[in-house]
């Protein structure tokens, strides 16, 4: 667990925060200039706060009151950067075994977890955007951090090659026990790793909890609306149909499945196999809600559920829906007064196939 | 073909131009990092110090030399009364001269290259758990080998060239301090001396042509190692 509580001031920005991690992996989210890759640099230690505390776990990496400030290569914090900042004159296996002085037995376990086995040989040069990205995550992992820093570590490559390196950031989650605080611009990317969020905007921190109920405050709708608002859930492939041009889907088989029953989804054609879990995205605004099942619509899925929460917003209704995963539903004022939207009411989510997007595989 | 006289300029040139390089090595090499990584008062000073052998007229350094490095001086005391070492007019002189001359060569080469050196990656390596001195070693001075192989050679170019400061604080001493071009000097001021003059020449060109050659291969070699080429 990490506390940082830190001011720091330059001529043209200031950053004043103070939050505490839960769980292992914390999402931090802010448009640029929010001042997240300055947090980033503040708990590394490649820049010092003006006045506050850094305290990981039992350690005070950094206290102005008492004068502590543990050096960089003291804090064991493990870093991947945005560029990857590979080491141009070592190879990839000399990359990776820079961080670990003693002959590691973490090496070959990582080198597999992240399938770097085949580039050990090569120069920096020679490798991918995407194997790059790979190698600085396993050097940093083969540091033996005490917390994993990641500053944007997928803003540098396309989006294919993001989907690509996503499922590798996952399995280091489930599978090395290291608390990560991981940055992005990109909300739907976060959240493909965790739930937990702090929230940056303009130096402050605007809202820092779980992403589902953060998302209802004002001050953290007014970040998060335009920039990648959206509901990222779990759903196994039961089927493939192609010649109707879909596969149909099953959410809420892992979370929360002792609750509710799972629900069926028509999707658009994965390519993923069946039996698989994917990770989906729907957008809050393309879902629309029903007193009633609808007959005589082209929309595939009615989904019927239970409200949980709604709150009012400047210009919409934000619905919480539990529908074997909790979703969140954006609709206007008028059509929340029309339906006259009040928790623990029965409703259905209507949803088109098109609406269903893939961001990527378990 | 070649007198004893001529072989004895060469071999000497070639060891004072040798040891110069390598005094002058570690500390050109700290002077160039402190000058391109670190902040503190009064850099500029001492940023014009180390170049002061580039403006000043060698003569002058090489009198200044004397100076301190006499037996009177106060290095040069001191060095004499307590080990019983000359510097003054001994080879030792020659390579002295020479490195003072060529410090700022080796200086400016090296800074450069540590300049182009991305500190983001330092910051990467510290990340890593390397100590300051253990980035430096492993990462900023193999990055920066191209620039610290440039400033040797033109500090090694340097020193087989010295001339005014060599002859102001090592003297003329046949087989002791008469280096190439001092050597080459004392030819033209003799009768009968051009023929023996012309070889010299000859030979300074073909060895400063041969370091830079050099130079430049080992350049490219490093740079391939480094990847900054491919």
């Amino acid at each position: 667990m990490i506390r940082a509580a830190v001011q720091f001031e330059r001529r043209d920005f200031s950053l004043e925060v103070d939050f505490q991690t839960e769980g292992d992996v914390t999402g931090i989210f802010g448009p640029s200039g929010a001042g997240k890759t300055t947090l980033i640099n503040l708990i590394a230690g490649l820049e010092r706060p003006d006045r506050g505390s850094i305290i990981l776990d039992e350690t005070t990496l950094f206290d102005e009151r008492k004068s502590v400030d543990v050096p960089v290569h003291r804090r064991r914090m493990g870093v991947v950067f945005q560029e990857h900042r590979l080491f141009p004159n070592y190879s990839v296996e000399g990359n990776l075994r820079y961080g670990s002085q003693r002959g590691s037995e973490d090496f070959h376990p990582i080198v597999e977890l992240l399938e770097l086995g085949s580039l050990l040989q090569k120069r920096v040069q020679q490798l991918s955007g995407g194997e790059r990205q790979r190698v600085a995550l396993g050097r940093a992992l083969l540091s033996n951090p005490r917390l994993l820093l990641l500053d944007e570590p997928l803003a540098s490559l396309d989006q294919r090659l993001r989907q690509q390196v996503i499922p590798y950031l996952r399995r280091v989650r489930d599978e090395w026990a290291v608390p990560m605080l991981y940055v992005s611009h990109d909300l739907t990317e976060i959240l493909q790793l965790t739930e937990q969020l702090l929230i940056l905007d303009r130096g402050q921190s605007v809202g820092q909890g779980r992403y589902a109920d953060v998302v209802h405050q004002d001050a953290v709708q007014a970040i998060v609306h335009d920039r990648g608002m959206n509901n990222v859930l779990v759903a196994r492939v039961l089927a493939h149909q192609p010649e109707e041009g879909i596969s149909l889907l099953e959410i809420g088989p892992s979370l929360d499945s002792a609750q509710s029953s799972p629900r069926k989804l028509v999707a658009p054609l994965s390519s993923s196999p069946v039996g698989t879990n994917v990770l989906i995205s729907i957008r809050p605004w393309d879902i629309a809600l029903a007193a009633e099942p609808v007959h005589g619509v082209s929309i595939q899925n009615q989904v019927r559920g239970v409200v949980t929460r709604c709150s009012n917003h400047e210009r919409s209704v934000l619905v919480d829906v539990q529908i074997g995963s909790p979703i969140m539903v954006e609709i206007s004022r008028r059509s929340a007064a029309t339906l006259n939207v009040r928790t623990d009411q029965p409703i259905t989510c209507l949803i088109k196939t098109r609406a269903i997007q893939y961001v990527g595989t378990q | 073909m070649w007198t004893s006289e001529e072989w004895s300029a060469l071999l000497l040139s070639l060891r004072v131009s040798l040891w110069s390089v390598a005094i002058m090595l570690i500390p050109g090499i700290g002077c160039a990092w402190l000058l391109a990584r670190k902040k503190f008062n009064g850099k500029l000073l001492v940023d014009a110090l180390v170049h002061l052998p580039l403006a000043l007229p060698p003569v002058v350094v090489g009198y200044l030399l004397l100076l301190a490095f006499g037996r009177r001086g106060w290095i040069g005391g001191l060095l004499f009364d307590n080990w019983g070492v000359e510097i003054a007019f001994t080879w030792k002189a020659a390579a002295i001269a020479s490195a003072v001359m060529g410090f700022p060569l080796l200086v400016r080469s090296v800074r450069l290259a540590i300049e182009l050196v991305d500190v983001r990656i330092e910051q990467a390596a510290r990340t890593l758990g390397s100590s300051p001195a253990r980035v430096f070693l492993t990462i900023t001075l193999p990055l920066a080998m191209p620039g610290v192989l440039a400033g040797i050679v033109l500090a090694f170019a340097r020193s087989l060239g010295e001339f005014g400061a060599t002859i102001t604080f090592a003297g003329n001493i046949e087989g002791v301090t008469r280096t190439l071009p001092v050597a080459i000097y004392t030819y033209t001021q003799t009768p009968g001396g051009d023929p023996p003059a012309m070889r010299l020449v000859l030979i300074s060109i073909g060895l400063s042509f041969g370091a830079l050659v050099l130079s430049e291969i080992l350049a490219r070699r490093v740079g391939r190692r480094i990847g900054m080429t491919t």
